[in-house]
């Protein structure tokens, strides 16, 4: 019953821990979006197709599907693999909302996050909402810059801009 | 003394008189700032408080009229007085402190859960220091204290589990099974269900409070966040973050009865202690939804600063 230790005060036994975790007590944001000038279906075509991205990011080498359904291994050039899981795919609402299964924080600076891209019409076309919840590579309190909230949101700013930007040229290009 | 003149008086003595909630205290974790809504002049900004780097946690100590913020990324917890707004001190802890809670018995502790030692800090409310370090699961997150029980509840995020500890003295009485990554724990006022959130299976764990066995796990929004249970033990909320919506359950056959959509990505939940509102804080949207408790919809939406979070009851009465 009494299993526990009371440390009282002997903090420096804890302090021994400084792993790093999947996820961390601060979460950041991102909210980016790009107007497409071409009709919503044309781009839910390309975005619900959950394996489909490595066809129009311009960072994924690759896309391959896993045994378990629903899931995708991201290949990055020249640095390795992530995967992630589907969460969600509403055709109605042209939503889909996916999260990273597992993390390699050498390939991309983020130790967990949630996604979601959503289309809706507009005049000119087509709004591409992409919206993420994530936390930094090293969750600990001293975490190096590589690592830190700043490289984190940059890394998804990026991926997130780069992607739809892609997805732009390429439907706009075909008009 | 007659007796039955003794239980007509002991029994007015000890209805606890509802009262609406007066102010909600929000975190805003991004831009290291905390607000004071007053809730009865539709959220009105009441004060805008500077703290120290990235607050999460927040419990109101009424007794000494304060309330405290935690800072997991600077290993400390801001003081902050509620009728000046100014923050007094800062309790120096180390390591994450994420969650906490206030012994409202009057008893001289608050608990905190250290996300980072896989502890809960006890400080004590009058000198501000750190007199305990208490083991529990990996990456405690939140926090419940059943006041009347003597119990503390607590999240262990990575263990997957409830820890159920003692609230007097260094001792754990269970650690209970939970769905995956458990985030959120309330605790009903008549004390006899704790309900635990989990945010990777969208599941809500039903604990029997005396047993401390699992009595049902219920199926939720997706990513299903912060839980608050009605002042007449009749009915449990989850916010989910991933559905931006608010379930509701009866507590006695655990059936869903509604959802209710609110704000983007939902973050905690508070109920007020006579019954009539709810309060949801939405992190991505950064608005508060207001709940009307009779109807269970949401009656209105304000706009507040940036990315609130509020881990914790973060209403005062």
């Amino acid at each position: 019953m009494n299993r526990w230790a009371t440390t009282a005060l002997v903090a420096s036994q804890l302090l021994l821990s400084n792993a790093v975790f999947a996820h961390g007590p601060t979460p950041q944001k991102i909210d980016e979006s790009v107007v497409i000038e071409a009709p919503i279906e044309a781009v839910w075509e390309k975005v619900s197709d959950f394996n489909a991205i490595a066809d129009w990011h311009p960072s994924v080498e690759s896309s391959v599907p896993t045994d378990e359904q629903g899931t995708r291994v991201l290949a990055f050039k020249d640095k390795g693999t992530i995967t992630e899981s589907l969460d969600e795919l509403d055709a109605d609402r042209h939503y889909l909302g996916y999260r990273l299964l597992e993390e390699d924080i050498e390939v991309f600076p983020v130790s967990f996050y949630s996604v979601s891209v959503e289309l809706t019409e507009s005049d000119a076309g087509t709004e591409m909402l992409w919206q993420g919840r994530f936390y930094r590579a090293d969750t600990g309190n001293f975490p190096p810059e590589h690592y830190s909230d700043e490289a984190a949101v940059e890394a998804m700013t990026d991926f997130a801009q780069d992607g739809m930007n892609a997805l732009k040229a390429e439907l706009e290009g075909q008009k | 003394m007659k007796p039955l003149l003794r239980i007509g008086l002991s029994s007015l003595l000890l209805v606890a008189i509802p009262v609406a909630a007066e102010r909600a205290f929000l975190t805003h974790q991004a831009v290291d700032r905390v607000s004071v809504l007053d809730l009865e002049q539709e959220g009105k900004v009441l004060a805008k408080v500077d703290v120290s780097k990235a607050p999460v946690g927040v419990a109101i100590d009424s007794l000494r009229n304060r309330f405290y913020v935690t800072h997991p990324e600077m290993g400390k917890i801001s003081v902050i007085d509620m009728t000046t707004y100014a923050v007094i001190d800062e309790i120096k802890t180390g390591g994450q402190p994420f969650g906490i809670v206030v012994d409202d018995s009057g008893k001289r502790q608050v608990f905190v859960s250290d996300w980072e030692r896989n502890a809960i800090l006890v400080i004590n409310a009058e000198s501000r220091l750190v007199v305990d370090i208490l083991a529990v699961g990996e990456n405690p997150a939140g926090l419940a204290l059943d006041t009347k029980k003597r119990r503390l509840y607590v999240a262990n995020r990575n263990s997957n589990t409830l820890s159920v500890l003692d609230a007097d003295r260094p001792r754990q009485y269970a650690e209970v099974p939970t769905g995956k990554a458990p985030y959120a724990v309330s605790v009903s006022p008549d004390g006899n269900h704790i309900f635990v959130t989990s945010i990777q299976d969208d599941k809500l764990t039903v604990i029997d409070g005396q047993s401390y066995e699992v009595k049902a796990t219920v199926e939720t929004g997706m990513a299903p966040y912060g839980v608050d249970v009605t002042h007449d033990n009749s009915h449990v909320m989850v916010a989910n973050q991933g559905s931006n919506d608010v379930w509701v359950f009866d507590v006695s056959t655990l059936k869903k009865l509604t959802q209710i959509p609110v704000g983007e990505m939902p973050e905690s939940i508070s109920l007020s202690s006579d019954g009539t509102q709810g309060f949801v804080t939405n992190w991505f949207s950064n608005d508060v939804s207001v709940i009307n408790l009779e109807t269970m919809q949401e009656s209105s939406r304000w706009k507040v600063d940036e990315s609130p979070r509020s881990l914790g009851r973060f209403l005062a009465d």
